[in-house]
């Protein structure tokens, strides 16, 4: 193409875009060449000159070039580095292997390649193979092969050598030579002295199947493929199940439930998959062979949870049901003559032992199967030598737990999908375990691993999943290990904000101490506490926090220990500091904190606690609140001396920006102005910049520059930043933009209205937090915006307009679905109609019969206390309420 | 293959440290946006993604040019992606030919749907070459509709430019294309 044609298409283009015509184009130019005389032409024949074609996308190829991609498309090279490949003997999912030599001697042993298949992070594959080398090359064992090398072939997939052997699967092998039950067992128990000599060398299998367990012409078993599971997936299965099976990592049939799941795997991954293949041996089928054939199920969990013992393998077969007998008949009596005996005698041989060691293999719990594979090896030598074995049917329990659990399994498998490599210490923690059943030591490890927290850029939330997962699966039996290591994840939880999974931890731990070392431990006290201060910094739950708080305390009174106390006392301070806050809350409760604070004070007796000069801060809090300004400041200045003397950066920056907040009070604006400053920036250094805390800095910042008309840009810009942190859709969202309102008419207000809806949803659904707020928004000193006027009339109206108190019993002894707070609002207006208190008692109750049946304990313990406050009921012990698994 | 999600976004981001969510929330976006181009959609029965899928997967994920952070902007590397992918397959064939190679059937396959058009796609993909010089949106728009399979307001959307726009650029590419070929 000349310039100058470029040029003059240029302009023809020009011109066509704008027009969507030549009509007017230098046909004398475009005629200058051939060319554009023809484009010409076609662009001002209009749309069909231009026929079909391109119309059909190449996109859509794409669907035939996937199907070739693997097999077609890409040859192996012929020579790879120093070996020359023969034959191709094998195709994997994942790889093809050649018989191959070593192009430079003459007699070298034939050796296998494995060429893996395009698609694998060769980078990744390579760090993998220099940590796994030790391992691998340390199996040196006759019924093992060998991978001996690894390299790159010219085009860069990598590749591994290893020892050749020529054999048959050992399903196929024991069929072809018709080999009795007992040989077959024979056989089995050479693989699993094989797989637990690899164990024993930290080599974990985790894809057993026929095909990588040969026999030799010789009779002598080959394992294949030892750890390339793990050299091309990693430590973990921290890829997608899906690819991972789909790159034919591993073979459904004979994966276990934790892999399929995407979960982590160990040794009892291979004790499944052992057991599975032992299965097949016995039967002639896998368990996931039965279910294929069952009629209308499609579910894996049947498989997993309940497949059936080997010895009526048949029964279930075929899913036909005219012809089942008959079919289910003639498969067994094939099966049977290939093992060389009788249809009954084949059922008689497997009842029993057998079918008990196959189960305890299979069982879906890796805690629960045989915990190593030389356990399992034992039990069938065992049986071979009529000796009892250890394997015993599974109770009743066990089932109905199994059942149970089956709910949550999904969402289990969902959260494990995610575990990343950050788990190597409780793997190692893990493999101990597993193979010596030291859990004390895989305890500390574990221990360790958390309080050694975070490994760096690892979302840490699913990492403390994994342990979580880890304690309930392999501490099942150790509950003082559980008890005490559910209360560490339970804390670290919180650290990180993820409090819903934090008060689930902690409530089992509560449950747990409390049944291990008794209601008057110090194990009970430190759960109870670390549960209560949940309760009120993020649920804003001071009546819970102050039940649970209170039951610490009295566990330190009866112990007398000093810490114990102070804890209880310190605790108490601050939910008794949390009530305060609330408008309903009883007009002592900030004179009651300051004394709880100050008891604490007193226990702590100069040292300086765990929670470091946190008492100070909220005793600055409450005293400024009462108007003790003085006495506010010189608590703010303790507590930021010993904030700087402990190093605690977390506090120190709350210290500054409570301080900043008596400066407001004192109309020292510039100083307030600074600290707040000072004590953001201090905040954004070590809070990730998720952190819902750092948006309600910024939205505080915010607010005070908008009340005293300082810096309005800044007021915008943190507003912003507050929204970025909470997300749009966040429930508090409106609050920020509220401010903001005013300050920048020109804001999108369709943004705030939306936000204001998001926001009135949350309250329509019986948000406590957010109505209480939406509530002090309106009736508090705030201008009101007229968006949160409406949200709240909205929710409210209906109560307050009621004129009959009857109605609204009605309403409040009704099952009608409606959220907890429409009930409190409801006994509140009743009891402003003046319904009789004896009435209003009946209906408290009632309604409080609802709640339990519907969990909604923790809310009734505001219930309660509201009732007991207002003189509908005479003492809390009325209405008891079960929460955390005890009575309060 | 895929990777965990964590290390793929951290090469495709390199540019600017962006949050979690943001990038949790993009990847998904990526990896949908992907997923119906290479058409994992399409056989969700078997999840059987094959290398040539995930080549372009892969080159799409960890390329070395920080991606923008909207759908557009992935869906221009993506067709951009998809043209090389299939000319670099084109090549290979190409190659296998010469050598005198048996081409496999199901390469035949392909290449009676190839039979419709009166070029190779090597030649196109030259032509486009070209066509770059007389202007760029000429080009994206061919690649979002020929390569990605887009219609005419979604390359619009991702363009950036009025539907009419690609419509007359499209009109135009293909008018000019194929007098180029013929």
């Amino acid at each position: 193409m000349t310039d100058k044609s470029i040029d003059v298409t240029r302009r023809l283009y020009a011109e066509f875009i704008q027009n969507g015509n030549l009509r007017f184009a230098r046909s004398n130019e475009a005629a200058d060449s051939q060319e554009l005389a023809a484009l010409a032409r076609r662009l001002a024949a209009g749309d069909t000159g231009t026929g079909e074609f391109l119309d059909l996308p190449a996109g859509r190829l794409i669907e035939q070039l996937r199907m070739l991609a693997m097999n077609a498309a890409i040859s192996d090279p012929k020579i790879v580095d120093d070996y020359l490949l023969v034959e191709p003997i094998g195709s994997g999912g994942t790889s093809r292997v050649y018989r191959a030599k070593r192009s430079d001697r003459r007699d070298g042993r034939p050796i296998a390649v494995k060429i893996l298949k395009p698609g694998l992070d060769t980078e990744r594959f390579a760090r993998r193979f220099e940590t796994e080398e030790r391992a691998l090359r340390s199996l040196q064992h006759p019924n093992v092969a060998n991978i001996i090398d690894w390299g790159l072939t010219s085009d860069g997939r990598p590749y591994l050598t290893m020892e050749l052997v020529e054999g048959e699967p050992i399903t196929s092998y024991c069929d072809a030579h018709r080999l009795s039950i007992e040989r077959r067992l024979k056989l089995f128990i050479q693989v699993c002295d094989a797989v637990a000599y690899a164990h024993d060398h930290g080599v974990v299998h985790r894809d057993i199947k026929p095909s990588n367990i040969l026999v030799t012409a010789e009779g002598t078993i080959k394992l294949l493929d030892f750890g390339i599971a793990k050299l091309l997936l990693g430590s973990h299965e921290d890829t997608e199940t899906t690819t991972v099976r789909s790159l034919g990592l591993m073979t459904p049939r004979y994966a276990s439930p934790e892999q399929l799941g995407g979960q982590r795997t160990t040794t009892t991954t291979d004790v499944y998959s052992l057991g599975i293949v032992l299965y097949e041996l016995l039967t002639g089928m896998t368990p996931s062979d039965i279910v294929k054939k069952e009629a209308g199920s499609t579910a894996p969990q049947n498989l997993f949870n309940a497949p059936p013992p080997p010895s009526r393998a048949w029964c279930r077969l075929p899913c036909d049901p005219s012809s089942q007998s008959q079919t289910s008949r003639s498969s067994l009596s094939r099966i049977a003559s290939l093992r060389g005996i009788t249809e009954s005698d084949l059922v008689k041989r497997l009842k029993g032992d057998l079918d008990n060691i196959v189960l305890k293999a299979i069982r879906p719990e890796p805690s629960r199967r045989f915990t190593t594979v030389k356990k399992l090896a034992t039990d069938l030598v065992r049986h071979i030598d009529r000796i009892p074995i250890e394997a015993r049917p599974e109770g009743i329990v066990y089932r109905a737990l199994r059942l149970l659990r089956q709910s949550k399994a999904t969402s289990l498998c969902a959260i494990f999908a995610g575990i990343t490599i950050g788990l190597s210490i409780i793997t190692a923690a893990h493999s101990l375990l597993t193979a010596h059943r030291e859990k004390r030591i895989a305890a500390k490890a574990l221990r360790e691993a958390i309080e050694g927290f975070p490994p760096p850029g690892r979302p840490v939330e699913k990492i403390l999943d994994g342990y979580r997962e880890t304690v309930v699966t392999y501490f099942e039996g150790s509950e003082d290990e559980q008890a005490d290591l559910y209360l560490l994840i339970g804390l670290a939880y919180r650290s990180r904000g993820a409090y819903e999974k934090s008060e689930q931890t902690l409530a089992e731990s509560l449950l747990l101490n409390k049944a291990l070392h008794g209601p008057e431990s110090a194990e009970y006290a430190d759960t109870l506490f670390a549960l209560g201060m949940l309760n009120c910094d993020f649920y804003h739950r001071p009546v819970v926090a102050e039940a649970l708080l209170r039951e610490s305390l009295r566990v330190a009174h009866e112990s007398g220990d000093a810490r114990l106390l102070a804890q209880s006392w310190f605790g108490l301070g601050v939910a008794l500091y949390d009530l305060s806050t609330n408008p309903w809350a009883p007009s002592d409760s900030l004179e009651r904190a300051i004394d709880a604070l100050e008891s604490a004070e007193r226990y702590v007796d100069g040292a300086v606690p765990p929670w470091g000069g946190r008492h100070s801060m909220y005793l600055a809090m409450a005293h400024q609140r009462l108007g003790n300004l003085g006495v506010a400041d010189g608590r703010y200045r303790q507590a930021f001396e010993l904030a700087r003397r402990t190093a605690d950066a977390v506090l120190e920056a709350d210290v500054i920006f409570e301080h900043a907040q008596l400066y407001e009070e004192l109309n020292e604006f510039d100083t307030a102005e600074t600290m707040f400053r000072k004590g953001l920036a201090k905040q954004r250094q070590i809070l990730s910049s998720k952190d819902p805390r750092l948006a309600l800095s910024a939205h505080r910042l915010a607010k005070f520059l908008h009340s005293y008309g300082r810096n309005r840009k800044d007021v915008r810009r943190l507003v912003e930043e507050a929204i970025s942190i909470l997300g749009p859709r966040n429930k508090y969202v409106g609050f920020l933009l509220s401010i903001d309102e005013k300050s920048s008419r020109s804001s999108d207000r369709r943004t705030s209205a939306f936000d204001w809806k998001t926001m009135t949803r949350h309250a329509d659904q019986g948000d406590l937090a957010v109505r209480a707020k939406l509530h002090d928004f309106v009736t508090g000193g705030q201008s009101p915006s007229s968006h949160a006027v409406r949200a709240v009339n909205k929710l409210i109206w209906k109560i307050d307009l009621q004129q009959d108190p009857m109605d609204l019993i009605e309403f409040i002894e009704s099952e009608q679905p409606a959220p907890f707070i429409d009930r409190l609002w409801a006994i509140r207006r009743a009891q402003q109609l003046g319904m009789s208190t004896a009435r209003m008692k009946q209906a408290v109750l009632k309604f409080a019969e609802r709640a339990t049946r519907h969990e909604e304990q923790r809310d009734l313990l505001l219930l309660r206390f509201l009732a007991v406050q207002n003189g509908i009921l005479e003492s809390p012990d009325e209405l008891p309420v079960q929460l955390y698994g005890a009575t309060w | 293959m895929m990777q965990e999600p964590f290390e793929i976004v951290g090469t495709c981001s390199n540019s600017a440290r962006q949050d979690d969510e943001h990038l949790s929330f993009y990847y998904d976006e990526l990896r949908s946006i992907a997923g119906s181009i290479l058409g994992f959609h399409l056989r969700t029965h078997t999840l059987q993604p094959t290398a040539l899928a995930h080549e372009a997967y892969l080159r799409l994920v960890r390329s070395s040019e920080p991606l923008g952070n909207d759908r557009g902007s992935i869906l221009r590397r993506a067709s951009r992606i998809m043209r090389h992918v299939l000319v670099d397959y084109a090549r290979r064939r190409n190659a296998l030919k010469r050598k005198g190679h048996r081409i496999p059937t199901e390469l035949d396959e392909i290449t009676s749907i190839d039979a419709k058009r009166s070029f190779d796609l090597i030649d196109l993909n030259e032509m486009l070459e070209s066509l770059e010089k007389i202007d760029p949106l000429m080009v994206q728009v061919v690649e979002l509709r020929y390569f990605c399979g887009l219609t005419l307001s979604e390359t619009g959307r991702s363009l950036g430019v009025s539907p009419r726009t690609v419509s007359r650029a499209w009109r135009f590419a293909q008018a000019w294309l194929q007098t180029q070929l013929q």
